[in-house]
């Protein structure tokens, strides 16, 4: 039932001189919450903007139902917004807030003011129509702008960082009401944060803004699992980096030499004996054997940090400044372990990810 | 201790602004009041009351009927204010970026002028051999000098206009200027051509501002005797100017008292009045 709805292709803009964003390429689909997720000033809002059409792109094509609509006017555009700051007219109460968009249709009032009252109790506010949004809190608010945008029945539903202004306990809760409100309404989301727990929360799909362009577009496990550049394996959680260099190769292993000793991965890979990667293992990929085995390597514990039930440790080999990160031992374990300890560490490798060295010539 | 100094200090403030409200505006304005309730024989104030000058005011042929003309004169002063000033404000407001205050400051400058000088800079224009007139007659459009622009009710409108206009551009702009940018977004969003847009969401918006610069020009339009005087001649003659005449060429200061605490009542009545108006239609 997946239909592709929304569509960039080949967007730039820039400001001037000034290059927002670079050649990026986008797909929506129906029913879909999708998340960009990037820093502030990475240019997110601006794609936003254009889909709605407050922005137009430098070049490229925006496609909608696979037609092109660069050039349809805001109002003619079947997306609504939730905008960062709510705007709510401040001249008109709760239930003219979200009548808005029908009046605006001339749809008959009796219908309007039924329809009103069943998105308002969508989104738990029937007993606020009379208020102004001034008398509103910031979630009531919230929720006001977006039965706002639901009542106009939309093919997508653009959200502009809506949480951005909500203290944290607010935040987790409007998180689940929306997470919950969209799967209701099978109408697409897209929502733009800088926060990567909540984008993993909410999202059926992330695409990840840096540097002008998407890093990596995919389903959160995606993103997390199968890191397409070391930007984005450093970007959800840890991982540990480590330069390797292929020092041999079969059908699916290959052995490599690095700073902290020599270990096979279990993997696949097009790179060649002698090429130069680099190999992503997440923390919680790494185990802490009692013997040593044919693939467990020899590190030194740098530091314990303590964190009650369970503790981080950070290990290194004798001569090197760089350290590895393992994360979540069970305290029972780490508390027979001193600074300087030896101890023998295996990689699930499997779950690790091969990088090309870019840095290496 | 130092508790003590900070409430002694507060007490203190407190007591000077009221001390200043009241010296500077209710005794005058009592006295004022009560003077209105005197009378005049020769050249000499009768301190007993007396509600003469009311019925004077009520019965005497003129000052009704003056009085009537005056606020239809600062109502139509007004409504030509809106009607210049309101794009003006609109224009600033919305479309002017970063020229806008440049060309606001230029609004306001001419506020710092005298407002005499103000009125014979709009002599000088307006007269039979103004500068309208020279350059009518200059382009062949006209004979002889017209005499619409001057010594007539025509001329303290426009000059009155004129003046004024700031006071009516200053606080729609501030008003307008005001709204985000998201609100106007979030109505074309909603499906606002931008005319709709103006009528739901801008205008309304706006128009706190609107109103009290109306009330501005309409209180100052109402109750301005330089401009008759200056500009108005025998025709121009306005409820301002009556008051005026009563102080400082008849020397009858009850009367006059009388007169101005029957505009100030209508004033406040006007602004009382707009108030509830606007406070109602908001809610």
């Amino acid at each position: 039932m997946m239909t592709e709805i929304l569509e960039l292709k080949n967007i730039s803009k820039s400001y001037g001189e000034t290059k927002v964003l670079n050649n990026i390429n986008l797909k929506i689909n129906n029913n879909e919450f999708f998340t960009i997720l990037g820093s502030s000033g990475s240019g997110k809002s601006t794609i936003l903007r254009m889909i709605g059409g407050f922005v137009k792109p430098t070049s490229g094509q925006i496609l909608f139902e696979n037609k092109v609509i660069n050039e349809q006017p805001v109002f003619k555009r079947p997306f609504n917004t939730v905008f960062q700051d709510y705007a709510l007219f401040p001249n008109m109460n709760v239930s003219n807030n979200v009548g808005f968009g029908l009046k605006i249709k001339n749809i008959n009032p009796v219908k309007i003011k039924e329809k009103v009252q069943e998105v308002l109790s969508v989104v738990g506010l029937e007993n606020f129509s009379d208020r102004m949004p001034q008398e509103l809190s910031g979630g009531q608010q919230q929720r006001v702008a977006l039965a706002r945008a639901i009542i106009c029945e939309p093919k997508v539903i653009l959200l502009d960082e809506p949480l951005g202004a909500l203290d944290a306990e607010l935040r987790k809760q409007m998180q689940l009401f929306l997470k919950e409100i969209q799967k209701k309404i099978k109408i697409s989301f897209i929502f733009i944060t800088h926060d990567q727990e909540e984008a993993i929360f909410l999202s059926d799909k992330i695409a990840v803004l840096n540097n002008h362009k998407f890093e990596q577009i995919g389903s959160p496990k995606d993103l997390y699992y199968k890191p397409k550049t070391t930007y984005m394996a450093k970007f959800f959680g840890e991982c540990n980096l480590i330069e390797c260099k292929i020092i041999d190769k079969k059908n699916d292993t290959i052995k490599v030499e690095s700073e902290y000793g020599q270990f096979c991965i279990n993997q696949n890979t097009d790179f060649s004996l002698g090429e130069s990667i680099i190999f992503g293992i997440r923390p919680e990929e790494i185990q802490i054997l009692n013997k040593s085995n044919s693939n467990s390597i020899e590190l030194l514990i740098k530091d314990i940090e303590f964190r009650g039930s369970t503790s981080n440790l950070n290990v290194k080999s004798k001569n090197n400044k760089n350290y590895l990160k393992i994360q979540n031992i069970s305290s029972n374990i780490s508390n027979n372990f001193q600074q300087g300890n030896s101890i023998n560490l295996e990689f699930n490798t499997a779950l690790g990810t091969i990088f090309k060295n870019e840095t290496s010539s | 201790m130092r508790q003590v100094v900070n409430y002694f200090n507060t007490s203190i403030w407190t007591l000077v602004s009221f001390i200043l409200v009241i010296s500077l505006i209710l005794i005058p304005l009592a006295s004022f009041l009560s003077y209105s309730f005197f009378t005049v024989e020769g050249t000499d104030i009768i301190h007993e009351f007396s509600l003469f000058n009311y019925i004077e005011f009520f019965t005497g042929e003129i000052y009704i009927s003056t009085f009537i003309r005056t606020i239809f004169l600062a109502l139509i002063v007004m409504s030509i204010c809106i009607v210049l000033g309101y794009p003006v404000a609109y224009f600033l407001a919305r479309y002017a970026g970063k020229y806008k205050y440049v060309i606001l400051l230029m609004l306001i400058i001419p506020l710092f002028m005298s407002y005499i000088i103000k009125i014979y800079m709009m002599r000088s224009i307006l007269g039979f051999s103004g500068l309208i007139n020279k350059v009518l007659k200059m382009l062949g459009i006209i004979e002889k000098p017209l005499e619409f622009f001057l010594w007539n009710q025509n001329a303290v409108i426009i000059t009155l206009v004129v003046i004024l206009l700031p006071l009516i551009i200053i606080p729609t702009f501030t008003s307008l200027e005001k709204i985000p940018r998201n609100i106007v977004e979030a109505s074309f969003d909603l499906g606002c051509k931008p005319f709709q847009a103006f009528r739901y969401v801008i205008f309304p918006i706006g128009l706190p501002g609107l109103i009290v610069g109306s009330i501005f020009v309409f209180i100052l339009a109402l109750g301005d005797f330089v401009t008759p005087q200056l500009v108005g001649g025998t025709s121009g003659f306005t409820y301002g100017k009556i008051i005026y005449s009563n102080f400082g060429l008849a020397f009858n200061w009850p009367f006059g008292a009388a007169l101005a605490s029957i505009l100030l009542f209508v004033s406040v009545i006007v602004i009382l009045l707009t108030n509830y108006l606007t406070s109602k239609s908001k809610s």
